[in-house]
C-alpha cells in the first residue's frame, strides 16, 4: 500500500494550489487570460497521464481498464448534469450568471472527487505516478480556483473568503486520494485506473480545451500537444523502462 | 517468394485495408451540422489514441528522440499552416479553408504512416516469424484510422470514394518505406524514433487545431466531451489489445 500521508499531503497540495488562482482574481479582478497557459499545459499533462493510467489499466484487465473509462466519463457527465450545469462555462462571464453558488460547488466537490481518484490511483502504479498526478492537478486547480474566485467576487462575496470556498471545493480530493490508495485492492485496481483516465479525458474536453482555445489560441493548443506527448514518454520510460 | 516482395506485399495489405474505414459512412447519408460536428469528434477520439500508440512505438528505439520528433512534428504543423494560403488553394474537388484542412490532415496521415511502414519494416528485419501476424495487426489497426480520415475529410465535402482514396494513398508510404528498411535495417533503426514521434506530435496538434474546435461549433461541449472520450477510450484498447 502506498504511504497515506504523502497520498494526503500531495493530494492537500494540490487543493491548495487553487489560492495562487485566486490571487491575480484579487489584484485586477478578472481572470487573467494568462491562466490560459496553465490550462493549455495541464490539458496536455493531464491527457498525457490519463493515456498512461488507461493503458496500465487495460493491461492488467482489459475489462476492468475499459468499463472503468466509460464509468469515469460518466461519472462526470452525470455530476454535471445532475447539477444543471452541464453546458456552463466559468470562465465564460455570461454562463456565470445562470450559475448559482451552490450548483458550482457541489459541481466542484464531485468532480474534485474523481480527480482525487486519479491521485490516489496514480499513487497505487507508482509514487512517482501520484506525485506527477498531484502537480498536474495542482496547476489545472491555479486556472480553476481563478474561474471559481472570479464568479464569487462578482457576486459580491469578499476576496479572502472566495479564495478559500474555492479550495475549499478541491478538498475533496484528499478523502478520494486516500481511500483509493488505502482500499483499491488488486482487483479494482484496472478499475480506478480507467475511471481515472475517463474522468479525466472528459473533463479535458468540456473544461480545459474550450477555456484554452478561447483564451490563448493556437499557441496554447501546440503546448497542449507538446506536453502530452513528452509526458507520456517520459512516463513509459519510468514506468516500463 | 523471397522476403523482400513478403515485406512488400504485407505493406500493400495493410495500405489497402486503411480504405475500409470508409465503410461506415455508406451508412450515413445526409451530413447536417450535427452529424458533421460527431464525425470530427470521432476522428479527434480515434486520432488522438492513435498518436499515443505512435509515441509508445518509438520509445524501444529512443526516449529522447521520440520527444524530440513530438516536438517537431507539433512545431511542422504549426509552420505549415502559416505557411498554406486559406485562399485559393484547391485539393482535389475541395477549395479554400475546406482544402487547407482535408491536405494538411492527409499530409499528416502520410507523414504517419511513413514513419510507421520504417517500423513495419525494422520489425520485419527482426525475425519472419512473425510476419503475419504483424502485418494483420496492422492491416486491423489501419482500418480505424481511415475511419479516422473519412469522418475528417466527410465534413469537409469529399466523397465516401475519394475519402477512400485517400485513406488508402495516405498508407502507401507503408510498403514503400517497410521495403528499404527491412532491407537496411541498421541504417533505419536510429531514424526511426525521431520519425514516430514526428508523427505522433503532428497528429495531435492537428486533432486539436482543426478537429476539436470543429466539433465544438456544432455539437454541444458534453456531447463532443462523450464522443472523443469514448472513442479514444475504444482506439487505445484497439491498439492495446490487437
Amino acid at each position: 500500500m502506498p504511504d497515506l500521508w504523502l497520498v494526503a499531503l500531495s493530494a492537500a497540495a494540490a487543493a491548495a494550489a487553487a489560492v495562487l488562482g485566486v490571487i491575480p482574481v484579487i489584484v485586477s479582478g478578472e481572470v487573467s487570460p494568462r491562466l490560459g497557459w496553465a490550462n493549455a499545459l495541464a490539458a496536455g499533462l493531464m491527457l498525457g497521464a490519463g493515456y498512461v493510467l488507461l493503458q496500465q489499466g487495460i493491461t492488467l484487465s482489459p475489462v476492468g481498464g475499459i468499463a472503468g473509462s466509460v464509468l469515469g466519463v460518466t461519472f462526470v457527465f452525470a455530476s454535471h448534469r445532475f447539477t444543471n450545469l452541464a453546458d456552463v462555462d466559468l470562465s465564460r462571464p455570461q454562463d456565470l450568471t445562470s450559475a448559482t453558488v451552490p450548483q458550482i460547488v457541489t459541481r466542484e466537490l464531485l468532480h474534485s472527487a474523481a480527480e482525487g481518484v486519479a491521485i490516489g490511483a496514480g499513487f497505487l502504479v507508482d509514487p512517482r505516478l501520484g506525485l506527477l498526478m498531484a502537480g498536474t492537478l495542482g496547476l489545472h486547480n491555479v486556472a480553476e480556483g481563478a474561474a471559481i474566485s472570479a464568479a464569487l467576487i462578482e457576486r459580491g462575496w469578499h476576496p479572502g473568503k472566495a479564495a478559500l470556498l474555492s479550495a475549499g471545493t478541491m478538498t475533496s480530493h484528499v478523502p478520494a486520494a486516500v481511500a483509493t490508495a488505502a482500499w483499491i485492492g488488486a482487483g479494482g485496481r484496472p478499475w480506478v485506473l480507467g475511471f481515472s483516465a475517463g474522468a479525466m479525458f472528459y473533463l479535458i474536453l468540456v473544461e480545459l480545451m474550450p477555456e484554452s482555445y478561447r483564451q490563448r489560441g493556437p499557441t496554447g493548443i501546440a503546448i497542449t500537444a507538446s506536453a502530452a506527448m513528452s509526458v507520456v514518454v517520459l512516463l513509459h520510460a519510468i514506468l516500463v523502462g | 517468394m523471397p522476403a523482400v516482395v513478403v515485406v512488400l506485399l504485407a505493406g500493400l495489405i495493410t495500405a489497402l485495408a486503411t480504405g475500409l474505414g470508409a465503410i461506415p459512412f455508406l451508412f450515413v447519408r445526409t451530413l447536417s451540422p450535427r452529424v458533421i460536428a460527431f464525425s470530427n469528434a470521432i476522428a479527434a477520439g480515434l486520432m488522438l489514441g492513435a498518436s499515443f500508440t505512435l509515441v509508445v512505438e518509438g520509445m524501444p528505439f529512443g526516449t529522447w528522440q521520440t520527444i524530440i520528433g513530438a516536438n517537431l512534428g507539433v512545431a511542422f504543423i504549426l509552420i505549415t499552416q502559416f505557411l498554406l494560403p486559406d485562399e485559393g488553394l484547391e485539393f482535389g474537388e475541395l477549395k479554400g479553408g475546406g482544402a487547407q484542412k482535408a491536405l494538411l490532415m492527409v499530409i499528416v496521415m502520410t507523414a504517419h504512416s511513413f514513419a510507421e511502414g520504417v517500423a513495419v519494416g525494422v520489425a520485419f528485419g527482426g525475425g519472419e516469424s512473425l510476419a503475419v501476424l504483424i502485418t494483420i495487426a496492422i492491416a486491423i489497426h489501419n482500418i480505424p484510422e481511415g475511419l479516422a480520415i473519412t469522418a475528417a475529410m466527410r465534413p469537409r465535402g469529399a466523397s465516401i470514394a475519394s475519402s477512400a482514396r485517400w485513406s488508402i494513398f495516405s498508407s502507401l508510404p507503408q510498403p514503400l518505406m517497410a521495403v528499404p528498411a527491412f532491407l537496411f535495417v541498421d541504417t533505419f533503426a536510429p531514424v526511426l524514433p525521431y520519425g514516430l514521434g514526428f508523427a505522433a506530435g503532428a497528429m495531435t496538434y492537428m486533432v486539436f487545431r482543426e478537429l476539436l474546435p470543429d466539433a465544438y461549433a456544432d455539437a454541444t461541449r458534453p456531447e463532443v466531451g462523450l464522443i472523443v472520450s469514448l472513442s479514444f477510450t475504444a482506439m487505445v484498447a484497439f491498439q492495446l489489445l490487437l
